[in-house]
């Protein structure tokens, strides 16, 4: 689970993806915001073009006002109006005069509907409006605030004409002497023409105007709102109508769906100007750059996994290939060398990986060769040395006694018959392969030839020529043998042994029986249990091949090993 | 008293389990049978605006006779609505009333004819038959001739039946006088087009449909009064800005007439009442002297902005 390779794998792949995710996301927000910004600088920009438009009205409302009072005559007319008694001649052509003007100004313009003067008491005197004659509007603030000033009522609705008005006023004077108020009534409808045009606006831009109470007051993008009896609470318009406030925002609007929303507060006009914009139109753009970024950031991603994948692939490989070599060798396959296909890390490893093992190979090698001279040392010297001694001494006890002669003869060549045997005994386990290839029966010779010669013990074999064995079967009754008789040599004290082998066929199969006997001391029960006399080593043997192995002593005394092996 | 009673207990002492402010129990008094004019009243209450602010209101309907302005004065109700004329003539009186908002900026009188008749302004009634229901409306329509510079002489006042508007319709009369939300709209809603005069744009009328409560409401449970006055402020925004669903809670009220009716009802008060120069309600002071005249008295003016939530 937590190998090397996934380890590397998950640091790896966790990496590619968070930087990938990191840089998107950041550039996705950082291009949002640019939108954002972008839409509503552009908002703003509309939104003071409009407003100069709107003061550009008031200004031209104003304006037409004064261009009636610039002919000197007017004023004189006005105050006659004001002063003199209704219906007298004096009135009459005073009224006629001044309603020329009138009339000359305001066809001349078309931003008044109505053109009107009030007496100081705020009845209307003359107007283009035949039927407003006497109407009583001193209740109205752009007759009380215009007896002083010049005074643009915010738009209001008019009952008469049933639509929203709005009122430009302005003192008349004649010296100091205040005559009365001079008014003109506009529609909304040049002002509504401002308000519709869409330059800079996108698909979902508009810009309109609600009144201070709420009201809408041009006209709007869908149907459906129809004027003045739609009332817009937005948080643009709250912001500004309530707040007096001028900003931008992000809000729900109108019609519910969100906008991006620019708000002023015109003071002068007692109006909220609202320039808003779809959200998701201005952000639209966002969304394509989003879409793209993300691509990027997922190909990129997954081509460096894919890269990462091949890299780590590269260096667990060679080295999973040499733990592998290494358990091999662990096994037993020592002549085994791990490749090295490259000279970086792994290839310098690889090398003295090698050249240890052959190391270890040497310094076994050179260890085996250490015993094996030491067996031929202890084994073999001894009893040259000994056969040297005999020869020595052979002449001279020949001449005194040749009987005694001739038994020493006798000893000497069991000497060297033995020395012979231990020699062919050790080449033996110098080569391990030879050892398989003997006979079963050879081996047991050469066994007891090689202990008679080193222990000077008579050893009996009884040998069943027909016995014939595997090389498995032979190695281990070759082993049980070899470690019985050395107990017999160790710790029997017995003067006579004897190596018994037998075939036989039961049912048709093979059977085998070897006897390892003496007539020694025999053996502490407690020795067998506790696995000394190398006993444990027999057992093990005998259970390799499935063998029965007994030990007892019988009844004559001395110790009899008995191997029982059936095919 | 016993709403003083009560109002004293609730704020002196604490309420025990629960923050729930206790709900004080109040009495509006109609003068006229259940209709438009009344529908922020009904809207605040159907909205629980009045719940809100910790009231439990109680609109009762009025009609000829008894006058809500006396239930105020001895006490059978809280708040009551009133026409400016009865309370400029309670105050001349010395009685105790004050007027605390005014739901209508405008009048709603109109004189209004069927548009094919082509009469748009006073001027246009010189020559022709009118209809009116009582004499208050044949003063205003003398008024209004005599502010518009035509000669009462000129026109032929009538008395009609209440409710009938046949002679409109078969041409016996040309014009009729009458409330803005009911007879131009029943003429409507019977399929006519109509034309409205309005005498207020020739000085006639000022502010209608006032709410009066005692003096001695006012010194004693300023909040309270506040509360009311806030919430039927609320309830007549509310109207305004929705008038079809006003007209529904309006058709709860006063189910015998049609759903139409009453919207168009509803809509016709709207301007009267919602202006852009001041909030709804709103009494201003230069008016308010101008309209009682001689009777104003500054030391007992008769009207208080106290307790509106606006200012304008």
């Amino acid at each position: 689970m937590f190998t090397i390779r996934n380890r590397l794998l998950l640091y790896f792949v966790c990496v590619v993806t968070l930087t990938a995710v990191a840089v998107s996301a950041t550039s996705v927000v950082i291009a949002s915001r640019a939108a954002h910004d972008r839409v509503v600088g552009q908002l703003k920009s509309v939104a003071t073009l409009k407003e100069q438009q709107v003061d550009s009205w008031i200004g031209q409302l104003r304006l037409n006002l004064d261009i009636v009072l610039s002919d000197e005559g007017v004023v004189d007319d006005l105050r006659t109006l004001a002063a003199a008694p209704q219906g007298s001649a004096r009135y009459e052509a005073a009224s006629r005069s001044v309603l020329r003007r009138f009339t000359w100004v305001s066809s001349r313009v078309g931003l008044f509907e109505e053109l009107f003067f009030m007496g100081p008491r705020g009845q209307v005197l003359v107007s283009t409006d035949k039927g407003h004659e006497r109407q009583q509007l001193g209740m109205n603030d752009y007759f009380t605030k215009g007896l002083m000033s010049p005074f643009i009522q915010q738009p209001s609705y008019s009952l008469s004409l049933e639509k929203m008005t709005v009122v430009a006023s302005r003192p008349v004077a004649n010296g100091g002497t205040s005559v009365g108020v001079l008014a003109g009534l506009a529609n909304l409808d040049s002002l509504n023409a401002v308000m519709i045009g869409r330059a800079g606006l996108g698909q979902t831009g508009e810009t309109y105007l609600v009144g201070s109470n709420h009201r809408l007051l041009t006209a709007l993008r869908r149907p459906g709102h129809s004027i003045p009896s739609t009332y817009v609470r937005t948080r643009g318009a709250d912001a500004a109508i309530d707040g007096g406030l001028s900003g931008n925002a992000t809000y729900a609007g109108y019609a519910g769906e969100k906008v991006i929303g620019v708000y002023r507060w015109i003071p002068r006009l007692q109006v909220a100007l609202l320039a808003e914009q779809g959200e998701s139109e201005a952000l639209r753009a966002t969304r394509f750059a989003l879409w793209t970024t993300s691509s990027i950031a997922v190909l990129a991603a997954l081509l460096a996994i894919g890269i990462g994948f091949a890299l780590i692939h590269s260096i667990v490989r060679p080295l999973s290939e040499l733990g592998d070599t290494a358990g091999r060798i662990a096994d037993g396959e020592l002549d085994l060398t791990a490749p090295v296909k490259r000279d970086d890390e792994i290839g310098k490893l690889a090398t003295s990986f090698n050249r240890m093992t052959g190391r270890l190979n040497e310094l076994a090698a050179s260890k085996e060769r250490q015993r094996l001279a030491r067996d031929l040392h202890d084994a073999v010297s001894q009893t040259l040395f000994s056969v040297s001694l005999i020869a020595e001494v052979l002449p001279r006890i020949y001449e005194k006694d040749p009987t005694a002669g001739r038994e020493r003869l006798e000893e000497l060549r069991q000497l060297t018959r033995g020395a012979l045997a231990e020699m062919r005994m050790l080449l033996l386990e110098l080569r391990p392969a030879s050892l398989a290839e003997t006979s079963l029966t050879d081996l047991l010779k050469q066994l007891s030839e090689a202990v008679i010669g080193r222990a000077r013990i008579p050893i009996d074999v009884d040998l069943d020529q027909t016995a014939q064995a595997s090389s498995e079967i032979t190695v281990a009754l070759y082993r049980i043998a070899q470690e019985a008789l050395n107990n017999v040599v160790k710790h029997a004290g017995a003067s006579h042994a004897r190596v018994i082998l037998r075939a036989s066929h039961p049912d048709g199969g093979e059977a085998l029986t070897m006897v390892v006997e003496d007539d020694g001391c025999g053996f502490d029960a407690d020795d067998v249990r506790s696995g000394r006399l190398g006993l444990g080593i027999m057992a093990e043997r005998a259970e390799s091949i499935g063998a029965d192995l007994s030990i007892e002593s019988p009844p004559g005394g001395g110790t009899r090993v008995t191997v029982v092996w059936a095919a | 008293m016993a709403a003083l009673a009560t109002f004293a207990a609730a704020c002196g002492g604490s309420t025990p389990g629960g923050d729930e402010t206790p709900v004080l129990p109040a009495t509006l008094q109609l003068n006229w049978f259940h209709e438009a004019e009344f529908v922020g009243y009904y809207v605040a209450d159907a909205k629980g605006f009045y719940k809100d602010d910790g009231l439990d209101v109680t609109i009762m309907e009025g009609g000829p006779g008894d006058p809500a302005i006396d239930h105020v004065v001895d006490g059978r109700a809280d708040f009551a609505v009133s026409s400016f004329g009865e309370q400029r003539d309670s105050v001349a009186a010395g009685r105790p009333t004050v007027a605390v908002m005014a739901a209508f900026q405008i009048p709603p009188l109109v004189i209004f004819s069927l548009s094919e008749s082509g009469i748009a302004r006073p001027a246009d009634l010189a020559g022709t038959r009118v209809g009116v229901t009582t004499d208050y409306w044949r003063e205003v329509l003398q008024e209004t001739l005599k502010a518009s510079g035509v000669k009462p002489s000129a026109v032929t006042a009538v008395e009609v039946e209440a409710d009938d508007l046949r002679a409109l319709y078969d041409g016996e009369v040309d014009a009729w006088l009458g409330y803005a939300h009911d007879e131009p709209i029943q003429a409507e809603v019977a399929g006519h087009e109509i034309r409205n005069i309005f005498p207020a744009d020739y000085g006639i009328g000022g502010y209608e449909g006032l709410v009066l409560a005692a003096e001695q409401t006012i010194a004693d449970e300023p909040a309270y009064v506040s509360a009311f006055v806030r919430a039927s402020q609320r309830g007549w925004r509310y109207a305004v800005e929705h008038p079809e669903e006003a007209a529904r809670i309006l058709l709860e009220w006063a189910p015998d007439g049609s759903l139409d009716f009453q919207q168009l009802s509803v809509e016709a008060v709207g301007p009267l009442v919602d202006t852009p120069q001041v909030p709804i309600g709103w009494i201003d002071d230069a008016r308010w002297r101008r309209l009682m005249g001689a009777e104003f008295r500054a030391s007992r003016p008769g009207y208080t902005m106290d307790f509106s939530s606006e200012q304008p």
